[in-house]
């Protein structure tokens, strides 16, 4: 308390020039402490997850081609220092990452065998390998479940979905580099729903070196699987890494999707079939066109009908409509609670695949609107499924 | 404000705020985004120098470096700001180069005018400046580069002045999580004796560099501090710093790893810039480069599968040679090599590389998958028979 002492004398002897410095004082001693403490946990949160973070090694796999020379603004051959531009093959060979969720199962992103690798490794905390095959996908999440027998691996503690919320202290990790320990990025939740609500988005620095691995909660909890998700309308891929855009798939979404991803099926996007009104946005959505075959006309939904509820939760924009679809996939059994001139009722269906026509993989909706207030026009769906499409 | 893609003619550089980066798509997203960030915390520091002199005044009181009155080592980048940013220096360099920032960061590391900093081909001209902390201008020249590990000393006449030059910390003891910061001359945002941007995050990961340039394999970086703190067009040279204070690496130049094909935020460690600015101090000459030692040829008995059939293709046993080691061993046709001595092997010409470190009478261990399963082998080289 020496210190107190001093500031105390200098407070009583000059008043108008220690106060400020007082102050300042009392901001660095806080900051440090913070600075401290927020290491220390971060630590402690990286440490409880780590042997719960695989490495994922592939031999054999497709080079990955370059971008075509013409479209670099410096052309052929362009120089942009260590960016590539040139035409040629370019291969990473470094490994990409994966969280156990079982004791022979690992989850994993689709960036880790987009090259169709012929040997898949799997290798633990301790450094001990073990042949992994792939069991199923998730095309919508980018997800991969590998199958890696007699691993006996150590999931760790899943993070509950409530507890996941914007502003929390999070971590990306990765095994992207091959060093014994997980690399550590540092952030914070930024969204908790983006895709479709599929995804989580963080600001903690997401790259090919943590594809796969688990965002990771204060409390050393996995929140959830980093993806090279493009969010919103954009091409899925490496476009985003490290600026502060990740996505991880919420390890309660994973979960829900293991059983069919063990049993070795591909999920896809579920598809619902219908063309909304989007000048409504306030009190549920309104069914303008029910597409023939389509999930929801084997359901039972008609023209006119509006939408007020998607497995119990309500509907007031499409928004909610569109997340609640989005969180299941191809073949998911959906409740749509509906007002069809005033009587409500629950029609059940379930979700087909997208056609390839459709811009958009959930609704009749070429390309995503721009959230934003007011009626917009209401594209109708088309070739290709063009973004600025207007209403006839 | 680099997003223009205009060639520029090669020219001296003395102007800062050239456009003289061209960005692909992938990076421009981030530099966008990433610039703000330097942007706002310069706002915040250039705003507050008189406090920071304050604070030091104060701390000074408990010695700096030392632990405060209660107990906790002063840590926070404005505790020690005075200490470190008379020490760090904007270089200016060649323009023209397209991608290549002609502007960049370098350290004091010597009070007679030796400053490290990233080295860079827009270094090599007759009109290198340096700009001081308090904005004072000299001419530069280079002392030194070291283009493998990605290090350059530059020279000033100084006279009989004193510089403050920065202590090379211990690069060792930096940790994966540890906090830090990167000062660096972000995209040149920072003029004449404007302090240069700090950007805060922690050590990713501390491990060996492959680099890509182009599509061409770049020199192995050797071990280096990956961090997640955006080093952008300008930090290149600039020093990286512990939340102790301690100067533990050197940013680096914005390379592409070739692990993950992705641009990466790090630093050569002072453990790298130590042994080098010594040897440049005490005047020894420039070490050439070994000549790799000639080893006598290994036999391992494994052939594998003929290269010239597919593009770097696994290495699958095609045949293994009766009586040699492998077949002692057990090595058997069509096991694939996934590890030697640890390392993975990706491709046939991976496996033969490993093998010529070796010399006959080593004893490698191998990683072989044989159907579903691995299998570990030990085999002991023997000296290839010319035939």
């Amino acid at each position: 308390m020496r210190h107190a002492a001093f500031l105390l004398a200098l407070l009583l002897a000059a008043p108008v020039v220690a106060l400020p410095v007082v102050a300042e004082d009392a901001v660095e001693k806080r900051s440090r402490e913070d600075d401290a403490a927020v290491e220390a946990a971060a630590r402690a949160a990286a440490d409880k997850v780590s042997p719960a973070i695989v490495e994922v090694e592939t031999i054999g796999a497709m080079p990955e081609k370059v971008e075509d020379p013409k479209e670099d603004p410096n052309g052929p051959g362009g120089s942009a220092e260590g960016v590539l531009v040139k035409k040629g093959f370019k291969q990473a060979f470094g490994p990409s990452t994966g969280v156990a969720v079982g004791p022979e199962l690992v989850i994993t992103s689709t960036f880790a065998v987009k090259r169709e690798p012929r040997h898949i490794f799997v290798t633990r905390s301790d450094g001990k390998s073990f042949v992994a095959t792939i069991l199923g996908k998730d095309e919508a999440r980018m997800l991969v479940l590998l199958k890696v027998p007699g691993a006996d691996l150590k999931p760790a503690k899943d993070c509950k979905r409530d507890d996941i919320k914007a502003g929390r202290f999070a971590l990306a990790m990765g095994k992207g580099y091959g060093v014994e320990k997980p690399t550590v990025a540092q952030g914070i939740v930024s969204a908790v729903s983006r895709a479709q609500g599929r995804a989580i988005q963080t600001c903690a620095h997401v790259s090919p070196a943590c594809y796969g691995g688990p965002l990771v909660s204060i409390d050393g909890e996995v929140m959830g699987v980093l993806v090279p998700l493009a969010g919103m309308g954009g091409q899925a891929g490496v476009e985003l890494y490290d600026c502060g855009i990740g996505f991880a798939i919420p390890m309660e979404d994973v979960r829900a999707i293991l059983p069919r991803l063990e049993k070795g099926e591909t999920l896809k996007p579920g598809f619902l079939g219908i063309q909304i009104d989007q000048g409504r946005t306030e009190d549920g959505v309104l069914v303008e066109v029910v597409q023939p075959e389509s999930a929801a006309e084997k359901a039972g939904l008609k023209d006119g009908d509006l939408v007020i509820e998607i497995d119990g939760k309500t509907v007031k924009t499409q928004y909610d409509l569109l997340s609640g679809i989005g969180r299941h996939s191809a073949g998911d059994k959906i409740t749509l609670t509906v007002d069809r001139k005033g009587v409500i009722a629950e029609y059940e269906g379930v979700l087909g695949e997208q056609p390839a026509n459709v811009g958009h993989p959930n609704l009749k909706l070429p390309g995503m609107p721009q959230p934003g207030p007011g009626p917009g026009p209401n594209p109708p769906g088309g070739p290709g499924g063009g973004d600025e499409g207007e209403k006839h | 404000m680099n997003s223009g893609t205009n060639f520029q003619p090669q020219r001296a550089q003395s102007a800062p705020r050239e456009n003289d980066r061209t960005l692909p798509r992938s990076f421009s997203v981030r530099s966008v985004i990433s610039v703000a960030r330097p942007l706002l915390l310069l706002a915040a520091f250039v705003a507050t120098p008189a406090q920071a002199q304050d604070t030091a005044a104060v701390a000074s009181t408990a010695a700096p470096g030392k632990l405060a009155a209660d107990g906790t080592a002063p840590n926070t980048f404005a505790t020690f700001a005075p200490k470190i940013w008379p020490s760090v220096v904007k270089v200016y360099g060649a323009g023209g180069f397209t991608g290549i920032p002609a502007y960049g960061t370098g350290v004091i590391v010597d009070p007679s005018g030796v400053i490290a900093t990233a080295w860079s081909i827009a270094l090599k001209t007759d009109y290198l400046k340096v700009v001081t902390d308090t904005g004072k201008r000299y001419d530069a020249r280079i002392l030194r580069s070291d283009t493998r590990h990605g290090l350059a000393l530059l020279k000033i006449e100084v006279g009989d002045t004193k510089l403050p030059a920065l202590e090379l910390g211990d690069s060792s003891a930096v940790k994966v999580g540890d906090q830090v910061y990167g000062i660096g001359n972000a995209f040149d945002d920072a003029t004449g004796d404007e302090k240069c941007a700090v950007m805060g995050g922690v050590v990713m990961a501390i491990a060996p560099l492959d680099i890509r340039v182009g599509i061409e394999d770049g020199p192995a970086l050797g071990t280096v501090i990956m961090t997640d703190a955006s080093n952008n067009p300008g930090t290149q040279g600039g020093p990286l710093v512990t939340r102790e204070g301690k100067f533990v690496g050197i940013l680096g130049r914005v390379v592409e790893s070739k692990s993950t094909n992705s641009l990466i935020d790090y630093a050569v460690p002072t453990a790298t810039l130590a042994p080098f600015l010594k040897a440049a101090l005490a005047g020894d000459p420039v070490p050439t480069e070994t000549p790799p030692k000639k080893s006598t040829p290994v036999e391992s008995g494994v052939r594998l599968m003929d290269a010239h059939l597919v593009r770097s293709p696994p290495a699958y046993v095609d045949r293994v040679v009766p009586g040699s080691p492998a077949e002692k061993a057990g090595i058997k046709t069509d096991d694939l090599v996934f590890r030697l001595d640890g390392r993975v092997v990706r491709t046939c010409q991976m496996f033969e590389d490993l093998l010529h470190e070796h010399s006959p009478g080593d004893k490698i261990k191998l990683v072989v998958k044989r159907g579903s399963s691995l299998v570990e082998i030990e085999l002991v080289l023997a000296a290839r028979k010319d035939n």
